[in-house]
């Protein structure tokens, strides 16, 4: 049973977390141990393992980063270190070596800010192009559409998600 | 998980950090990065074109504790070899050298792809770009 099942859930990546919060504690409520205190042993290991795996797919699926890479690995899909594209990299890099110099105290109180505001621009824009792909993947699911046009936005969201670790890491160095 | 002693020493005191002029025709650089991380791994090196052996290896790296110790490593090593043997080194060579748990092993990996990444813009550099 993957997590979208355990929710009842389409394999789609618009969803609503309040709805699935709520789903989320009725079903720990059906499976809460205390119902079946005189339940088979049996009876009683499925309800803990009914409920370790809907800790885990509520963790993951509430959460749209984790959402993302989740599903994606459902087809097989992983972030590629051979195709993180190079031109990522050098931004990267130019950013962490800057962030170096304003965690070392020599860069200016005006460096310090255009690197914050550049950081949070950059997850601004990952945020709206992740969405508009979980958008895109929904419509090609609702429609029906080939494996080959599923594939080819499966391909898209992995690409995305490649810069999700770099700007989750910049803003940690960051100090928020 | 506890580091070994291998991977702090050289966490501490790391070798080679620095820059080599990336426009120096015989200086080659590779800059990789590891997706599921978020670690960035900068790795050049200086090479003589008469004897086509490695002078120099500097490295930069934006990671954890095994990323900069992997690259750092990786710079100790290319030094005084030929490109071939730059390029035989193997990202096992260097989960053994600095006892690497198995999930560190993709920053060994990132560390071998630094090195042939750091070939190969080298022999781009001097009209050889496909051949390893």
């Amino acid at each position: 049973m993957d997590y979208f099942e355990v929710f009842g859930l389409p394999r789609q990546l618009g969803i609503d977390t309040l709805a699935l919060e709520k789903t989320f504690h009725e079903l720990s409520r059906k499976y809460h141990p205390d119902y079946f205190t005189t339940a088979s042993p049996s009876e009683k290991t499925q309800a803990v393992r009914m409920t370790a795996l809907l800790n885990d797919a509520y963790r993951t699926l509430r959460h749209p980063v984790r959402r993302v890479e989740y599903l994606l690995s459902l087809y097989g899909f992983k972030p590629d270190s051979s195709k993180v594209p190079q031109a990522l990299l050098m931004e990267v890099f130019e950013i962490n070596e800057r962030l170096e110099e304003v965690k070392g105290g020599t860069a200016s109180v005006e460096e310090a800010d255009s690197l914050r505001a550049l950081i949070k621009e950059k997850r601004k824009r990952f945020d709206a192009e992740l969405q508009q792909a979980s958008l895109e993947w929904d419509e090609l699911v609702k429609s029906g559409q080939p494996e080959a046009k599923l594939n080819e936005q499966l391909a898209r969201l992995t690409e995305i998600l490649s810069e999700s670790s770099y700007i989750r890491n910049l803003e940690r160095d960051l100090g928020g | 998980m506890a580091y070994s002693d291998k991977v702090i020493d050289h966490y501490n005191n790391p070798r080679n950090v620095g820059s080599l002029p990336k426009e120096d025709p015989n200086v080659g650089t590779g800059l990789v990065g590891a997706p599921e991380c978020g670690d960035v791994m900068k790795l050049q090196i200086k090479v003589n074109e008469e004897s086509g052996v490695i002078e120099d290896a500097k490295f930069k790296t934006f990671g954890c504790g095994s990323a900069i110790a992997s690259s750092s490593l990786a710079t100790e090593w290319v030094k005084g070899k030929t490109l071939g043997e730059a390029l035989a080194i193997k990202n096992t060579d260097i989960v053994k050298e600095l006892s690497l748990p198995p999930v560190k092993i993709h920053c060994s990996v990132l560390a071998e792809d630094a090195i042939k990444a750091a070939v190969t813009d080298w022999k781009k550099k001097h009209g050889d770009g496909l051949t390893s």
